[in-house]
C-alpha cells in the first residue's frame, strides 16, 4: 500500500520587505530553496533597489545608514540621573497612620528582610518596602527577579523577597518559585491581586486566583483579604521563613488590604513584636538518640557527613568542622550552595568521589531535598543516620538506621558534645587518594579539551573550566574571594568539577533539583547584589566581582537581566557556553523531523546583546582568547563596575563520544551534585 | 543453566538485537579493536549468583540509573533517549553478555559513555548479571549450583539460588 502524498509546503516564507532591508549580516535560513523558488534574499534586495532608483537609491541607503550610526554614537547608553538619585534617598520609614502595605513593609524591616527584587507592579507594597530602606532592585521580568532573590538568599542565608504584579507578573515567576521550592529557599514571594470586591467579575485586567497556582511550591501561602490582620500574616510569613525547613512563602495582596488605612496600632489585630510571635530556638536531638549516633560513629571505620542545605541556613559550619575533626569524619557537601566545609580541608571529600562508595556510615545533616536509593554514590549497605528537624521526612526516599529529630545546628552541637575523639588515618589517606585521583582525571580531561579545541577552532568545556579555575584560585585573587553562580546544563558537568569552595556561600549551584537552567543571569544579579552589599558571609568580600556560568539555552531565559546588572553597576563576569543547541539535542538524533527543534542558529553573538544592554561583551573562540578575556573582564568589573558577558564558542558535538569524555556523568553528593 | 545453555540463549539475543538494530538505528557501533572483539565473543566468566547480581546492582545504581532509570526502563532520563534495559528487542548494540560488557566498558554509539575508568572487568561482569535481571524472566540467567561455603562467609546466604 502506498502512502498518500502530502501537499508540499514552502519550508520558509519569502522575506518581507522589512526583512530584506535588514542588516546584511542576517543569514537566510535556506538560501538554496529560496533561490530555487526564484526569490533569494539577495535577488529580492537587488531587484528592489533596481526598481526603485538604481544606484542612486543604494547610495541613499548608505547615507541613511551612516546617519543612523552617527545618531547612535550621539546617544550612548546611559543611566538616567533618577536611578542613582532615588537609590540614594534617605529612608522614610512609615509611622501611623499607615496603609496596609506600609504595615507589612514595617514588619519586613523589623524582621531584617535584606533585599527586594521586583518588576513594577504591587505598587503600594514595593514602594513601602523601598521607603523602609530595604535595598530594592527593579529588573526586566518578574521571573528573573524571583531568581535574583533566590540567588541572593542562597549565598547569604538571609531572607529576601521578590514581587510582581497580579496575573501575568505573578505567573511569570512560577518557574523560579518552583526552583526555589526545590532548593528549600526561604523566599518571600509577594504579588498584588486586584480586589476581593471584584472577584469573579473579570472587571479590569490581570485577575486570577494565585494561591492554587503555587500549590506544591511553597511552605505557606495566603491571599490577604482581611485588612486588620495584615500584621498577623506578616508574622505567619516570617515564622515559616525563619524556622524549620525553609521553603517559599507566597502572599498576595488584595487592594482592600494594601490600601487599607490604619490610624494607630489599635486598628490592627495581633500587632505584636517578633520576639513574641516566633522563636529562634532550634530543635536538638534527645540524649538517647545522640548516644545511639555516637555509638554508630564509634564503630564505623569510614564515617562521612553529608553537609547540606540546613548546615548553611543554620550557619553551622563551625560546629560541623568541630565534629569532623573531633572524630576524623569525612565531609561531603551537597545542596543548592557550597562552601560550608572547605574543599581544601583534609577531611573534605567533595572533590573525591571515589571515596564515597567506601563509606560504611553516612550521616545526612540538613539534607532537605532527599535523594533516593542509588541517587547517591554510597554503598546501599552502608549504615545511615539522618539529622532533620522534620520527623515526618526522616525515612523518606532513603531508609535510615537512625533518625535524629533536630536542626542541623542542634544535631551537630549534640554530637560535638558527646563524641569522643577518634583518629582514622587510613580513612584520611583514602580521602586524599580519592581527591588526587579526581584532580588527575581533570588534568587528563583538560589535555583532551585542548586537543578538541584545536581540532574544532572552538573552546572545549574542560578548557573553559580549567581556565576559569586557574584564574579564580591560582592567580592573584584570594582563592576564597569570588562567589560563583554555577549554572548551565551540560557546561555544569564540567565547571562544577573545577570550581572550588573555600568559605560559606562561595558557590551557588544554579541548576539544582528542579533542573531549571534558565535563571542563571537572574541568580547572578542576586548573588552580585549580595556581594556588593556585603550581606552575611559575603561581608569580607563586599564589592568584589561575582562570576556566573550559563549556557546558550539559559541565556534565552534571563539574558535581558544584563540590563539590570548594568543599571545597578553590579560587577559580574558571565560565561555563556555557546554550543548552538539545547543541551538535550541528542534526544533528536534518532528521531524524524525533530532535530530543528533542538538547535539554534550557529555562532550567535550573545556578547553583542550584552553590549546593547549597557554591559560589555567578549566573543572568544580559543583557549588563548579566553585566557586573556578573563582578567580583562574582571578588571572592568572590579574597577568600573562594568559587567561582561564572555561568549565562549563551542560545538554541540562535544556532548558525544566523538569528543571524549562527552557529556560526563555526575556523581553525587559532592562538587558535581546537580539533583540533590 | 549450564554455560552452553547460556551461550545458546545469548545467540538468540544476538539475533533479536541485530534485527532491531537493522530496523532502526543509524549510529555506528563502537570501535571494534582486539579488546572489543574479545569482549563480544565472551560469555560472562563470572558465574551467576545473587551475590554477583547484587554487586552489579550497586554499580548500576551508581553509574547507570541516572540515564536508564532505577528500574532500567529509562522513563525519566533528561539527557537523551537512553535504552530501555528491560526490553532486549530495543537494544541497539547487541544483546549477548559480551555485547553488554563491550557497551559498558567502551561505550556505544554517540551517547553511551565508556566506563572503563570507573569499573574493572570483574565489576562489569557483575553488572551484566544485574542488567540481565532487569529484562524478561526467560532471558535471565539461572544461578549456578553454589559451592558449599568452606567457612562462614557474609555472602553465603545470598548465594543460594
Amino acid at each position: 500500500m502506498s502512502r498518500p502524498q502530502r501537499p508540499s509546503r514552502t519550508p520558509n516564507p519569502a522575506p518581507s520587505a522589512a526583512d530584506a532591508a535588514g542588516a546584511e549580516t542576517a543569514q537566510p535560513v535556506d538560501e538554496t530553496t529560496r533561490a530555487d523558488s526564484g526569490l533569494s534574499r539577495r535577488r529580492f534586495v537587488a531587484s528592489g533597489a533596481a526598481s526603485a532608483a538604481g544606484v542612486g537609491a543604494a547610495a541613499l541607503f548608505a547615507q541613511q545608514a551612516r546617519a543612523a550610526a552617527a545618531d547612535r554614537e550621539d546617544r550612548p547608553i546611559g543611566i538616567p540621573d533618577e536611578i542613582p538619585r532615588t537609590r540614594n534617598e534617605a529612608p522614610d520609614p512609615a509611622e501611623f497612620p499607615m496603609n496596609g502595605a506600609q504595615v507589612f513593609a514595617r514588619a519586613c524591616a523589623d524582621e531584617g528582610l535584606e533585599a527586594l527584587f521586583c518588576a513594577p507592579g504591587n505598587y503600594q507594597v514595593i514602594n513601602a518596602i523601598a521607603a523602609e530602606g530595604i535595598p530594592t532592585y527593579g529588573g526586566r521580568t518578574e521571573g528573573s527577579m524571583c531568581a535574583a532573590a533566590d540567588g541572593f538568599i542562597r549565598v547569604t542565608g538571609e531572607v529576601a523577597a521578590c514581587s510582581g504584579t497580579e496575573g501575568p507578573g505573578f505567573t511569570n515567576m512560577i518557574m523560579n518559585i518552583g526552583a526555589a521550592n526545590a532548593a528549600r529557599t526561604p523566599l518571600l514571594v509577594l504579588a498584588s491581586n486586584m480586589t476581593v470586591g471584584g472577584d469573579d467579575t473579570e472587571r479590569g485586567i490581570q485577575r486570577g486566583y494565585q494561591q492554587p497556582t503555587t500549590v506544591g511550591m511553597k511552605k505557606y501561602g495566603k491571599r490577604l483579604i482581611t485588612p486588620n490582620r495584615i500584621h498577623e500574616y506578616a508574622a505567619y510569613a516570617f515564622r515559616h521563613l525563619r524556622t524549620g525547613v525553609p521553603r517559599p512563602v507566597h502572599l498576595d495582596f488584595t487592594g482592600e488590604v494594601a490600601r487599607a488605612r490604619f490610624d494607630s496600632p489599635d486598628d490592627l489585630l495581633y500587632y505584636h513584636d517578633r520576639g513574641t510571635y516566633r522563636t529562634d530556638s532550634l530543635p536538638h536531638p534527645s540524649k538517647v538518640d545522640t548516644e545511639k549516633a555516637v555509638e554508630m560513629i564509634r564503630k564505623a571505620e569510614r564515617p562521612i557527613v553529608v553537609a547540606s542545605t540546613g548546615v548553611f541556613y543554620d550557619r553551622a559550619w563551625d560546629v560541623l568542622r568541630t565534629v569532623a575533626e573531633r572524630a576524623d569524619i569525612a565531609v561531603v557537601e551537597s545542596g543548592p550552595m557550597r562552601g560550608h566545609f572547605p574543599d581544601s580541608h583534609p577531611l573534605s571529600v567533595s572533590t573525591g568521589p571515589d571515596a564515597l562508595l567506601s563509606a560504611d556510615l553516612v550521616i545526612f545533616v540538613g539534607q532537605y531535598s532527599m535523594p533516593n536509593v542509588g541517587e547517591v554514590a554510597f554503598d546501599p549497605d552502608a549504615k545511615v543516620i539522618r539529622i532533620d528537624p522534620d520527623a515526618a521526612d526522616i525515612g523518606r526516599n532513603l531508609p535510615v538506621d537512625l533518625g535524629l529529630v533536630a536542626s542541623a545546628r542542634g544535631g551537630l552541637e549534640a554530637l560535638a558534645e558527646a563524641l569522643p575523639p577518634a583518629s582514622r588515618p587510613a580513612w584520611r589517606a583514602e580521602l586524599a587518594a580519592a581527591r588526587d585521583a579526581f584532580e588527575k582525571q581533570n588534568a587528563e580531561w583538560y589535555e583532551l579539551g585542548l586537543k578538541h579545541s584545536a581540532a574544532t577552532d572552538t573552546i572545549h568545556p574542560a578548557v573553559i573550566a580549567q581556565e576559569l579555575s586557574s584564574f579564580l584560585y591560582s592567580g592573584d585573587l584570594p582563592k576564597e574571594q569570588t562567589t560563583v553562580v554555577s549554572g548551565g546544563y551540560g557546561i555544569a558537568r564540567y565547571t562544577r568539577r573545577w570550581l572550588r569552595a573555600h568559605r560559606p556561600g562561595q558557590i551557588l549551584n544554579g541548576a539544582y533539583q528542579y533542573g531549571a537552567i534558565g535563571p542563571d543571569v537572574g541568580y547572578t544579579v542576586g548573588a552580585g547584589a549580595a556581594v556588593m552589599n556585603g550581606v552575611g558571609p559575603q561581608e569580607p568580600y563586599r564589592g568584589a566581582p561575582v562570576f556566573g556560568i550559563t549556557g546558550d539555552a539559559g541565556m534565552g531565559y534571563s539574558g535581558m537581566e544584563f540590563e539590570t546588572l548594568a543599571k545597578y553597576r553590579i560587577p559580574a563576569v558571565m560565561i555563556v557556553y555557546n554550543n548552538n543547541a539545547w543541551g538535550v539535542y541528542g534526544s533528536a538524533r534518532r528521531a524524524t523531523r525533530s532535530m530543528h527543534m533542538y538547535l539554534f542558529q550557529e555562532n550567535l553573538r550573545y556578547d553583542k546583546i550584552a553590549e546593547g544592554l549597557g554591559a560589555r561583551g567578549e566573543y572568544v573562540t580559543s583557549p588563548e582568547q579566553l585566557r586573556e578575556a578573563l582578567p580583562r573582564s574582571y578588571e572592568m568589573a572590579a574597577n568600573d563596575g562594568v559587567s561582561t558577558l564572555i561568549n565562549c564558542q563551542a560545538i554541540k558535538e562535544f556532548w558525544t563520544n566523538e569528543y571524549p569524555p562527552g557529556l560526563p556523568r555526575k556523581v553525587e553528593p559532592g562538587c558535581m551534585a546537580y539533583y540533590h | 543453566m549450564t554455560v552452553v545453555t547460556r551461550a545458546l540463549r545469548a545467540a538468540a539475543f544476538t539475533s533479536l538485537g541485530l534485527t532491531a538494530a537493522a530496523a532502526g538505528q543509524s549510529e555506528a557501533a563502537p570501535g571494534t579493536g582486539p579488546a572489543d572483539d574479545q569482549a563480544v565473543a565472551a560469555v560472562n566468566p563470572t558465574p551467576y549468583t545473587q551475590a554477583a547480581a547484587k554487586r552489579g546492582r550497586t554499580h548500576y545504581l551508581r553509574h547507570c540509573q541516572i540515564c536508564h532509570g532505577f528500574d532500567g526502563r529509562a522513563l525519566e532520563n533528561i539527557d537523551f533517549e537512553a535504552t530501555d534495559l528491560t526490553d532486549p528487542d530495543r537494544w541497539r548494540f547487541g544483546t549477548t553478555d559480551g555485547d553488554l560488557f563491550r557497551s559498558t566498558k567502551f561505550g556505544a554509539g554517540l551517547d553511551m559513555p565508556p566506563f572503563e575508568a570507573e569499573l574493572d572487568d570483574e565489576e562489569i561482569w557483575d553488572l551484566v548479571h544485574y542488567l540481565r535481571s532487569l529484562g524478561p524472566e526467560e532471558y535471565r540467567a539461572a544461578a549456578e549450583p553454589e559451592p558449599a561455603p568452606p567457612s562462614a562467609s557474609e555472602d553465603s546466604e545470598e548465594n543460594r539460588p
